[in-house]
């Protein structure tokens, strides 16, 4: 790739996202760095987990994200009754023409290209797990036989952190999976006004598609893949498994002050998830490498949900999140 | 012209990055080397004033902790060089901090040499890193130049040093006022104190050696002498054969009192009390059985030095001029000597000694009582020593500790005498 055409197609990929970027903006009022996070994990082929009071937008902006994209989209709200196989699909008799019968698999909502997973924490761990051979592998195995999820594949999953009565708590395993965890929070009073005059106006406003219908899963794949080439300097990639390693209190590395409030620290996909996720952002600051600044946009996005904090921790008050800053704050000062 | 590859680039690159590498760390050795500087003419000139100004005890001290704060701050110059010494590995990442370069150079760096020049981005970025070339040239980047902080620094400390050296003949301390052949009846103290010290000296060496085992000088490390023949060294070269008064008068600043005409000295009996208990004591328990004191011991002291006593006879006089002294003196000879001292052996009684309202009595002497005593010697023979169950640890008190002393009232004083001096021609009591 010559040097002019790998500066248009960065160009281009700063375009699109930045098209999206506004089209979900006309309908979401405020979470700017919510809808860019969520936005950087979809290019980076990764899923999120969103976590919000009901009532502040979450479905508004993955319902947004699909449209503006132009791919299709199924949500899935979870209960304490779903089965696996209303989300993956099953097998039913068929009977032909000619009057043979077969079964035939009918595909669950699983098989679109944005899914929705409202409230995930209210379903069985059966039937969460149902979903992380999807979430992996992008792919789903009825009765043995599996069927390929169509590119792109992105599931936005939410959690309800209030009225935990009836909930099961995502296993770390499947939390891991997430590439990111985005809060939402409540907006704010100017916020609030726009949602409120927006909201209630004769004419609703409506997100214009960004991509053709036709061609858009091929631009999204080629725009992920465009992401993975973004360059690594064998330093960013030292200090990236020093910050994961740094978060694991069985290396001593983490201050001995962290070290009581944190039990696990974070999986190697936490590396992956920083990386892939810098190279978003070094695609929308225009470079073709990424940079320690990178790394940090995304570390607490990444890195969160994977800590699991300690007993200590909780009546300490002290989240992961002050952990991974910690963290990073101690990183920046050796680099100093 | 043929169009610029990225090896060609990376070529440049790297050429820059050594230039740029070799020129920052000139820069910082330069840095050090001036701090260097500044600590070592600091520390020199703070010892120069301390060899000038105090006393041995003192300097000696001074000059370790000078020693100590100089190689800790040389230490920590060593380290903050080490800090900011740019190897190659670290150089692009410090140029790409200083210059705002975003970590192009570094990873344009690290993966041409890892050999990613097929990288899809790669030639994009060593393009943007060609176009940037400029704005990190080394004389753009570390301009020519001292590190003008760390040379001013290093110019003051060598300005001061220079200056002490300068003003050395101006620092010498005032000598002490009075000397053996310079004592008038004005300064009956201080002529007392040197007269002491000089007969302690002189009958030291004469009486006590075959007694006395080998004390300091021999136990001294060479590292505790350093001191010493530093401040010898520094005063010689700064005030060649005028040094001795200056030293002298250092000495009694020393051991308790300023010189000059301001300074108060202390009482000439603590002054000599001090210092002589320990000898005494060595003297007492190092006496082998039979030994005598040397006759004469007392008169040890020299001769023609003016005794202070009024009231008393002038063999008197000498023999406490010697106990002053503390080598010869009454009670080593009370303690040790068995019969045949002199009767008057402290003294007699006088009213200038009750005036000074005290008579200590040395504990260290082995006392026989006129009566209840378990065995009386044979005449002429010099007791046998006391028992000493733990050799080692009384060694160790001897040298610690001055022998400790009974205060007895002057009112007893007499009493005290007649009981305690041996007599010439009878058992003693």
């Amino acid at each position: 790739m010559t040097p002019t055409v790998a500066e248009a197609a960065i160009r281009d990929f700063q375009d699109t996202f930045a098209a999206v970027r506004r089209e979900i903006g006309k309908v979401v009022v405020g979470h700017e760095h919510a809808i860019d996070t969520i936005l950087g994990a979809f290019f980076a082929g990764g899923h999120v987990l969103i976590e919000g009071v009901p009532g502040i937008g979450k479905t508004l902006i993955v319902r947004s994200l699909a449209e503006a994209l132009n791919l299709t989209f199924n949500r899935v709200q979870f209960t304490v009754d779903l089965m696996p196989a209303d989300i993956t699909g099953t097998r039913v008799i068929d009977e032909g023409a000619g009057g043979r019968r077969e079964f035939v698999f009918v595909p669950g909502p699983v098989f679109a290209h944005v899914l929705l997973a409202d409230e995930i924490n209210r379903a069985t761990p059966k039937t969460q797990s149902a979903l992380l051979e999807a979430m992996a592998e992008q792919q789903v195995t009825v009765a043995g036989t599996s069927y390929p999820l169509a590119p792109p594949f992105f599931v936005l999953a939410t959690l309800n952190p209030i009225e935990m009565e009836g909930t099961y708590q995502l296993p770390e395993a499947q939390l891991d999976r997430f590439l990111f965890k985005v809060g939402l929070d409540y907006p704010s009073a100017a916020e609030l006004e726009r949602i409120l005059a927006e909201t209630t106006a004769a004419e609703l406003p409506t997100v214009r598609p960004v991509l053709a219908r036709e061609t858009a899963a091929e631009r999204v794949e080629a725009l992920k893949h465009l992401v993975r080439q973004v360059l690594v300097a064998p330093h960013m990639e030292r200090h990236v498994a020093s910050l994961v390693r740094t978060t694991v209190p069985a290396t001593g590395a983490l201050p001995e002050a962290m070290a009581r409030y944190v039990t696990y620290g974070s999986s190697p996909r936490g590396g992956q998830a920083l990386i892939l996720g810098a190279k978003v952002t070094a695609l929308l600051a225009g470079r073709p490498h990424i940079t320690f600044e990178d790394v940090e946009r995304v570390a607490l996005p990444a890195l969160c949900h994977r800590l699991v904090m300690s007993y200590a921790a909780e009546a300490a008050g002290v989240g992961a999140a002050q952990v991974v800053e910690g963290v990073l704050a101690s990183a920046r000062r050796a680099r100093a | 012209m043929p169009e610029p590859t990225p090896a060609n680039t990376l070529d440049r690159m790297r050429r820059q990055v050594r230039a740029v590498r070799w020129r920052r760390n000139l820069h910082e050795l330069q840095r050090a080397l001036y701090h260097l500087i500044a600590t070592l003419a600091g520390g020199a000139a703070t010892l120069v004033v301390l060899a000038l100004r105090t006393a041995p005890g003192p300097f000696a001290a001074a000059t370790w902790a000078v020693a100590a704060a100089t190689l800790l701050l040389a230490g920590w110059l060593a380290r903050a060089l080490v800090r900011r010494w740019l190897s190659p590995a670290r150089a692009p990442l410090w140029i790409d901090r200083r210059t705002g370069l975003e970590g192009r150079l570094a990873t344009a760096l690290e993966l041409g040499h890892q050999g990613a020049v097929r990288a899809p981005f790669f030639p994009l970025l060593v393009e943007d890193n060609a176009r940037r070339l400029p704005t990190w040239r080394p004389e753009r980047l570390l301009p020519d130049g001292l590190p003008s902080g760390a040379f001013a620094g290093a110019l003051a400390a060598v300005g001061v040093f220079l200056l002490v050296l300068l003003l050395a003949p101006w620092l010498r301390p005032g000598a002490a006022p009075v000397t053996s052949s310079e004592v008038t009846g004005d300064e009956p103290v201080r002529g007392h104190i040197v007269i002491a010290r000089r007969a302690r000296r002189q009958a030291g060496e004469s009486v006590l050696a075959p007694f006395a085992e080998p004390v300091e000088d021999d136990e001294r490390s060479a590292l505790s002498r350093l001191p010493d023949a530093l401040q010898e060294r520094i005063q010689a070269r700064l005030w060649g054969e005028d040094r001795e008064p200056a030293r002298r008068a250092m000495e009694l600043a020393e051991r308790g009192g300023a010189p000059g005409p301001g300074g108060g000295s202390p009482p000439a009996d603590r002054l000599v009390d001090t210092s002589e208990a320990e000898e005494r004591w060595a003297v007492v328990r190092k006496a082998p059985r039979g030994a005598r004191p040397a006759p004469g011991a007392a008169a040890a002291a020299s001769p023609g030095e003016t005794p202070t006593d009024g009231g008393a006879t002038p063999a008197a006089a000498g023999e406490r001029g010697a106990e002053r002294g503390g080598e010869a003196g009454a009670h080593q000879a009370a303690a040790g000597a068995g019969t045949g001292s002199d009767p008057n052996l402290f003294g007699a009684a006088s009213a200038a000694r009750a005036a000074r309202e005290r008579f200590d009595l040395p504990l260290a002497a082995r006392v026989r009582a006129q009566s209840g005593a378990p065995e009386a010697p044979s005449p002429g023979e010099a007791p046998a020593p006391a028992p000493d169950s733990h050799p080692d640890l009384g060694e160790r008190q001897r040298r610690d500790a001055p022998v400790p002393r009974m205060r007895v009232p002057p009112i007893y004083e007499a009493a005290v005498r007649a009981v305690f001096a041996h007599r010439a021609s009878e058992e003693a009591p």
